[in-house]
């Protein structure tokens, strides 16, 4: 997925609207976006959709609160069994987190007749502890299909400026990269929370595809265009994926001058398969 | 289909015929861009001579103006126009009654001043292309009850030159004037740019009233002093801070901005945006972003296009500067950096309304357009178009120029939301036909695009160029899912007013 909307779970006008814009997934919010004494109106709001609204081939995800929350059971209560939807859960750190809400699916998927181990899960790294974990929690459940970074908590807590060099989230983005291939999961990057600036988002996104993000969160809907942009083949890298695949029937073992072997290759045909993808999305 | 009830005739109008199935009526350029407007020259030959008057009620007095005549303004001023007002309190302290007052348009705090004036029994017939709160209000009350004529700006300006209507007394504002008595909206410290609206008015009235706030050696003419009758120098003609009032600004909202995108795609898909081409932006946000987006286009691709013509902004200024466009026509300047750019580049011409948008004018721009984009409230099964009223019937906005430019252009693409609130905007009928579905190529939405069956050709570019499309009973179920079918809104027992087709037919009744 190279496009996650944040959408507040409160908001019906930008709720019913979210789908048209283009993003690979929704995500409704239950956490940050909705103050605690709207929390319920939210559940409510979200089920009914959940039950009523057709969402097409949008993907869907819901970020409940957080674990240390009194909120993160009554959100999934409401939910589960409405329809399928991705769990992604905020400011994990411990494999006890992951297992907590591992074993509570469990019990709501047995209890409303749904296929255990169905639901899937995003986790949110967005603490230095997390970071340091990111590896065992990206493997601590079959459930977990990708890691996103949450830069937000992460700053404050390391005291890295937000919008400082672009180098200086660097490490925490490889370590994130790195976890999630472990275990061949997707990963998300942080949403960019300046919304004016849109050649900042596209530094940020192009550096965070340089790393071996897939995606990146967005708040707005004109971060769209630019993030899917930037996290989709560029025609350069079609044209090369081609010319590799092509020259694969004969005796050719170099184009332009770089060897050609497995895993090469493998990266052409994923590049392919992800142009593919994409064109039939935005069509 | 237009498929309306229409009176064999109308109180205060006459006789109404019907308006039958519209098509195109576009004709390819020939020949160079003109100049200057014709109308220019046919103002000089009038070979008036102005007087100056002290007070307004002199020049009433001179103008011969009696009881159940018909007197105009033009509304340039916009929000900010305090000529109107002033006119009228004097028409009123006179003593007149029953006037038909024809106006281009009408809004803000000249709105009050024409209820005043009507429940005063001063005016007892309004011709306009649209109006605003409180007179809109209280035009749909069935107590004020006065007959209430819709025209657009081409229509308009077609009855005025055909001499359908005749005006006993056109008065128009102008920004500054010089010795002799040549005015303009271009310069002076209320400048409004084009006063294009009322250049018909000061060619077709009997007698032409000025009134000016500021004198100076030399200005551009717009309106030369030979089609001037009298000339009235007052303190202000207007509060400038409301000259943009109401006009158009680029969109902040997501939705509209994706459907201004796909409307660019599907101009771009449709092969008319070549070397030489024109457009024409209405109001509203999304088409202004389709401008802007067509604008980044035409860069990229070093395309430059013919002309632009219509209401004229800052965002189209620039593209001119910036050599993406030859030439701006402009009716009427939507803010402070139009009326500049009309006042010094010698490629941003003034136009008559004739001009823009008269189908009787031969020279008539509307029917040279490639492209237009157009806003709504709404878009029914048979594309007919309503920018009129609401779905509940109220009067929302205006025809403005239209059913002129979709009639005129060979691409006319209409961008408007699915639904607003919980309302659907594509429905099975519209409330209020303004503009006929024949001259209707494509509606645009944010749930999907749906082309006119007319249009094969387009039809056919879109697929080439991989864009969906629906048919527009398609369109209207996606979005009645999401919205719910509406419950019908009764209409009012008594009508309260008709619009006139650009042919001076009757299109429908509200």
């Amino acid at each position: 997925m190279r496009t996650l909307l944040y959408t507040p779970a409160n908001t019906p006008s930008m709720m019913i609207q979210a789908q048209v814009y283009g993003a690979d997934a929704v995500i409704f919010d239950l956490e940050d976006a909705i103050a605690p004494d709207k929390k319920l109106e939210a559940r409510i709001l979200l089920a009914q959709m959940f039950e009523e609204w057709d969402f097409e081939t949008t993907e869907l995800i819901v970020r409940i609160n957080g674990l240390d929350t009194p909120w993160w059971k009554e959100d999934l209560i409401a939910l589960m069994g409405k329809r399928a939807f991705t769990v992604r859960v905020p400011m994990i750190e411990t494999l006890e987190q992951v297992t907590l809400l591992d074993r509570f699916l469990n019990d709501l998927e047995t209890e409303r007749d749904m296929v255990v181990g169905s639901t899937r899960i995003h986790i949110l790294i967005e603490t230095p502890k997390g970071v340091v974990n990111a590896y065992s929690l990206a493997g601590a459940s079959k459930r977990i299909t990708a890691l996103g970074f949450g830069a937000e908590d992460y700053c404050r807590a390391t005291g890295i400026i937000r919008k400082g060099p672009p180098y200086t989230l660097d490490y925490v983005r490889s370590s994130l990269v790195n976890a999630a291939a472990s275990y061949g999961l997707e990963c998300h990057d942080c949403a960019w929370g300046f919304l004016e600036d849109r050649t900042g988002l596209e530094e940020e996104a192009r550096r965070s595809r340089s790393l071996g993000f897939c995606g990146k969160s967005v708040i707005h809907p004109d971060q769209i265009e630019i993030v899917n942009r930037v996290f989709s083949p560029t025609e350069d890298e079609i044209n090369w994926a081609e010319r590799i695949l092509s020259s694969l029937s004969g005796d050719v073992h170099t184009v332009s001058g770089q060897m050609i072997d497995a895993p090469v290759e493998a990266q052409a045909r994923r590049i392919l398969e992800l142009h593919s993808i994409y064109t039939k999305q935005e069509e | 289909m237009i498929s309306r009830t229409i009176p064999d005739t109308y109180k205060g109008y006459g006789d109404v015929r019907p308006t039958m199935n519209q098509t195109k009526s576009h004709t390819a350029q020939v020949g160079d861009l003109l100049d200057e407007d014709p109308i220019i020259d046919s103002l000089r030959k009038k070979g008036r001579t102005p007087i100056r008057y002290e007070e307004l009620s002199q020049i009433i007095r001179a103008s011969g103006l009696a009881d159940g005549m018909r007197i105009s303004f033009h509304h340039h001023l916009r929000l900010g126009d305090r000529v109107l007002q002033m006119v009228l309190e004097e028409l009123m302290k006179m003593g007149f009654k029953d006037l038909t007052l024809c106006l281009s348009s009408v809004m803000g705090e000249a709105c009050k001043a024409v209820l005043q004036a009507v429940e005063t029994g001063v005016i007892s017939m309004i011709e306009t292309t649209g109006m605003k709160p409180p007179l809109s209000t209280a035009v749909q009350q069935a107590t004020l009850g006065i007959p209430v004529v819709i025209r657009s700006h081409g229509g308009r300006a077609r009855a005025l030159m055909q001499e359908d209507i005749s005006i006993q007394v056109a008065f128009i504002a102008a920004s500054a004037c010089d010795r002799r008595g040549n005015i303009t909206g271009a310069v002076g410290p209320n400048r409004f740019g084009s006063i294009g609206y009322a250049i018909p008015d000061a060619l077709r009235s009997e007698y032409v009233v000025v009134i000016t706030d500021h004198e100076e050696e030399s200005i551009p003419v717009s309106i030369p002093y030979q089609a001037i009758d009298g000339l009235l120098r007052v303190p202000s003609i207007g509060a400038k801070e409301g000259l943009s009032g109401g006009s158009i600004r680029r969109t902040k909202r997501p939705v509209e901005k994706l459907i201004a995108r796909r409307a660019a795609e599907v101009i771009i898909a449709s092969d008319l945006v070549r070397a030489e081409f024109s457009f024409q932006v209405g109001s509203g946000g999304i088409s202004l972003e389709v401008s802007q987006i067509l604008a980044e286009y035409l860069k990229k691709r070093d395309i430059k296009c013919s002309f632009i013509s219509g209401g004229i902004t800052e965002p189209l200024v620039k593209m001119h500067e910036e050599g993406l466009v030859e030439r701006l026509y402009d009716v009427q300047s939507f803010d402070d950096a139009a009326a500049v750019s009309l006042s010094e580049n010698k490629e941003h011409i003034e136009m008559s309304s004739s001009l823009y948008a008269d189908p009787t004018n031969e020279s008539c721009l509307a029917h040279r357009l490639d492209i237009m984009v157009l806003s709504a409230t709404e878009v029914d099964l048979d594309f007919n178009v309503n920018s009129f009223t609401g779905t509940d019937g109220r009067i929302l906005g205006a025809l403005g120029g239209a059913p002129d430019t979709a009639a005129g252009a060979r691409l006319t693409v209409v961008v408007l939301p699915s639904f607003r609130g919980r309302i659907p905007s594509i429905c099975s009928s519209v409330r209020t036909v303004c503009t006929p579905g024949g001259t209707v190529d494509v509606v645009v939405t944010e749930r999907g695009i749906a082309v006119n069956p007319l249009r094969e050709d387009i039809l056919s570019c879109l697929k080439t160029a991989g864009i969906p499309t629906l048919t527009m009973g398609e369109l209207l179920e996606k979005v009645l899912g999401i919205t719910g079918k509406p419950m019908s809104i009764a209409r009012h027992a008594q009508l309260q007013g008709i619009v006139e087709y650009r042919d001076g037919t009757v299109i429908d009744t509200f």
